[in-house]
Formats: structure tokens, C-alpha cells, sequence
């Protein structure tokens, strides 16, 4: 007597998710009964046919036309937005190469009978300001500070602020750098007449 | 056995701590991979795994085996899935209209292959999210390469019965798909 196997057991056996016994068992009946071997071919035609179907879900997805934009994408912005900073900070000149000057023009161009050899390298900054005459001093303006802008995610634990010279000396700002060397948040400070 | 069911199993945490990582590394890739097939949009895939994992880690130790942690993880991220099928289907289908409209009027090449493809996707979103949730997930789970076993205990059934809910559930995705398009593909 045959004793016929049930469709989930054929459709398990196309699979091969049967017991190894049973796979081959059910391979041995199919063999000798006709009507499971139609039963099984037309199970494996079907899966065949919906597995076609849902291998169109596999194609990479497309971006869609006027899909709601992600809320990560404003994370993702902030980022760019930082790591363009930290480049402009990056290929900017240091500090020390070219200091910031915020002493008055030199004398020289006052008394135009000077001798033009005289060479300009010997007129520092620095002491031409103390030879000033002292007039009352203009009130100096307070630096108008700007919040920390993050350039990572990571929050700021400890680090040290550090003033330096944006676009050749002439734009102020401060970064917070961390222990790690990395600059990890910058503001801009406008309206500074003297740096500390 | 729904995820409220789940919750009741008597309380055992788990003997390694680690458990939660080792867990989110092992099946969070393709918990995504199947959401993103499921509603075409990947980013949305990624919001609702990791929800799911999140909600795991609120209610852990509420589970008995590893194996509930799993099935109920897989049953939360495509219930999800196949709620956001449903809801994201009058927007895409504007959305794909638009898009449809501007691949014809932009004539580039494999415009037309881009619309055909688009269509197809669209018309098994909806069948499967006409079917019953658990034929969907079933199909979903299949097409995605997942073994009998691993099905069995995402959806809280015995392995040996999956055969048979894989044959009804094709049968009824086919029969519904037959009865909205025909035979086209």
C-alpha cells in the first residue's frame, strides 16, 4: 500500500527541509505515485511563480519623487557642515606663520621725506604702538560671542579653548580643543579690537 | 502566540550579558534588508529594526529563551513593516506616479526598465499587504533565505508545520495576485 505524503510535506521537500530520511523516502515515492509527482510539480511551479514575483522586491530602491526627507539627513548635514570646517581649519595658515597685527600703520607713511631706503622689515608693530602718543583710549568694544558650534557628535568633556585667526588673521574665532588634539566645537567672535 | 503572551513566559535573564549585541549584530542586517524589500524605502527599514531592538531592550527580561527574543523580534520589525506597507500606500503611489511621469518626460536611457520595475515592486507590496500578516511574514521571512527552523521560531509555530503554511500562503498570495493583475508579472 502506498501511503501518500501531505502537500506541506511536498513543499517542505522542494525546499529540502525535510529529515534526511524523509527526503529521501518522499524521493523513493515520487517515483512510483503519480499523483504526488503532480502534486509536487504543481507546488513547485507555483513557488516558482510567487518567488519570481518577490525577487522584484530585491531590485536596489530607487529615491522616490517627493519622498518626505529623512530626519537622519539633518544629522548628516550637521556633519558635512563640520568636516568642511575642520578642512577650512585644516588648510588654513597657523597662527604663528602669520600673527595677527592690530597696531596702527607706521609712521613712516606720515613723514614722507623719510629716506625711502630705509628697509620696512625694521618697523615692528609692536613697539610703534607703545611709542604712541597716548590719547584716550577708545572704548573697547566687547566681543560679541557666538554659541559653539559641534563639529562631531561627541559630546565635550574637557578641552581648552583656543583663539585663532580665521581668512589670514582677519576673522577671530574660538575652537575647543580636546585632549586628543581634535578640535571639537568653533564659534566665531565679531566685533574683537584687540585678541588676548 | 502574540508578543502579550510572550511577556508572560516566567522570568529568566539571560546567562550572558552580552547577549543583547551578540543578538542586534546577528540579526539586525537582515531584519533591514527584509524590511527595506518589504516597504522599498531602506532608511524607514532602519527606523523600525531598530525600534524593535529598542523595545526588546525595554522588556527583556520578560522573556524565557533566547528563541522568544528572536521570534518576537522578527514578529514586531514585520508587523511594523507590513503596518507601514499599508500606510505608506497612498503617498507612494503618488509619489511613483510623479516619478513615472518624470522618467517618461526625462526619455533617459533605462527609463522604461525603471518604470516596469517600479510597477512590478508596487503590485507585490500590495498583495502582500492584503494577505493575512502572518502569510506575508511567511513569504517575506522565505524569500529572504530564512530556514524552516528560523521561521518556525519567528513566528511561534512548530518547524514541521511551516511547509504547510508555506504552501497556503503561496497559494493565497497567488490567487490575490491573479485576481488584481492578471498573469502579468
Amino acid at each position: 500500500m502506498i501511503e501518500c505524503w501531505q502537500a506541506g510535506e511536498l513543499r517542505a521537500y522542494l525546499d529540502r527541509e525535510l529529515p534526511a530520511a524523509d527526503m529521501a523516502r518522499l524521493r523513493a515515492h515520487l517515483q512510483v505515485c503519480g499523483a504526488c509527482a503532480e502534486l509536487s510539480a504543481h507546488l513547485e511551479q507555483r513557488a516558482g511563480w510567487v518567488a519570481s514575483r518577490m525577487d522584484t522586491l530585491s531590485a536596489p530602491a530607487t529615491v522616490l519623487v517627493g519622498a518626505r526627507p529623512h530626519p537622519k539627513w539633518g544629522v548628516r548635514a550637521t556633519i558635512a557642515l563640520a568636516a568642511a570646517l575642520v578642512l577650512v581649519l585644516v588648510l588654513l595658515p597657523r597662527r604663528a606663520e602669520k600673527p595677527v597685527v592690530f597696531a596702527t600703520p607706521p609712521r613712516a607713511a606720515a613723514s614722507p621725506s623719510a629716506p625711502a631706503a630705509q628697509p620696512p622689515a625694521a618697523v615692528r608693530p609692536a613697539v610703534i604702538r607703545r611709542i604712541l602718543p597716548r590719547k584716550k583710549p577708545a572704548p573697547r568694544a566687547k566681543p560679541q560671542l557666538e554659541y559653539f558650534l559641534a563639529l562631531d557628535d561627541e559630546p565635550v568633556e574637557t578641552g581648552m579653548v583656543v583663539r585663532v585667526g580665521l581668512d589670514n588673521g582677519r576673522v577671530p574665532a574660538d575652537l575647543i580643543v580636546g585632549a586628543d588634539g581634535r578640535a571639537h566645537a568653533i564659534r566665531l567672535v565679531s566685533s574683537v579690537t584687540g585678541g588676548k | 502566540m502574540q508578543p502579550e503572551e510572550l511577556a508572560l513566559s516566567p522570568v529568566r535573564a539571560f546567562a550572558n550579558p552580552g547577549w543583547f549585541e551578540a543578538l542586534f549584530r546577528a540579526h539586525y542586517p537582515r531584519l533591514v534588508g527584509l524590511l527595506a524589500h518589504l516597504i522599498g524605502d531602506r532608511a524607514q527599514a532602519e527606523e523600525i529594526a531598530a525600534d524593535a531592538f529598542s523595545k526588546l531592550a525595554r522588556r527583556s527580561a520578560l522573556f524565557a529563551t533566547r528563541g522568544d527574543v528572536t521570534a518576537w523580534v522578527y514578529r514586531v520589525a514585520t508587523n511594523a513593516g507590513l503596518d507601514a506597507l499599508r500606510a505608506n500606500s497612498r503617498r507612494r503611489r503618488k509619489e511613483e506616479a510623479a516619478g513615472a511621469e518624470r522618467l517618461r518626460t526625462a526619455a533617459e536611457p533605462g527609463a522604461l526598465e525603471e518604470i516596469i520595475s517600479r510597477e512590478r515592486a508596487a503590485r507585490v507590496r500590495a498583495v502582500l499587504g492584503s494577505l493575512k500578516p502572518r502569510d506575508a511574514q511567511l513569504l517575506l521571512l522565505r524569500s529572504g533565505g530564512m530556514a524552516y527552523r528560523d521561521i518556525a521560531q519567528a513566528l511561534g509555530v512548530q518547524a514541521s508545520s511551516v511547509g504547510t503554511l508555506l504552501a497556503r500562503a503561496e497559494r493565497e498570495f497567488e490567487r490575490q495576485y491573479r485576481v488584481r493583475y492578471g498573469d502579468d508579472l
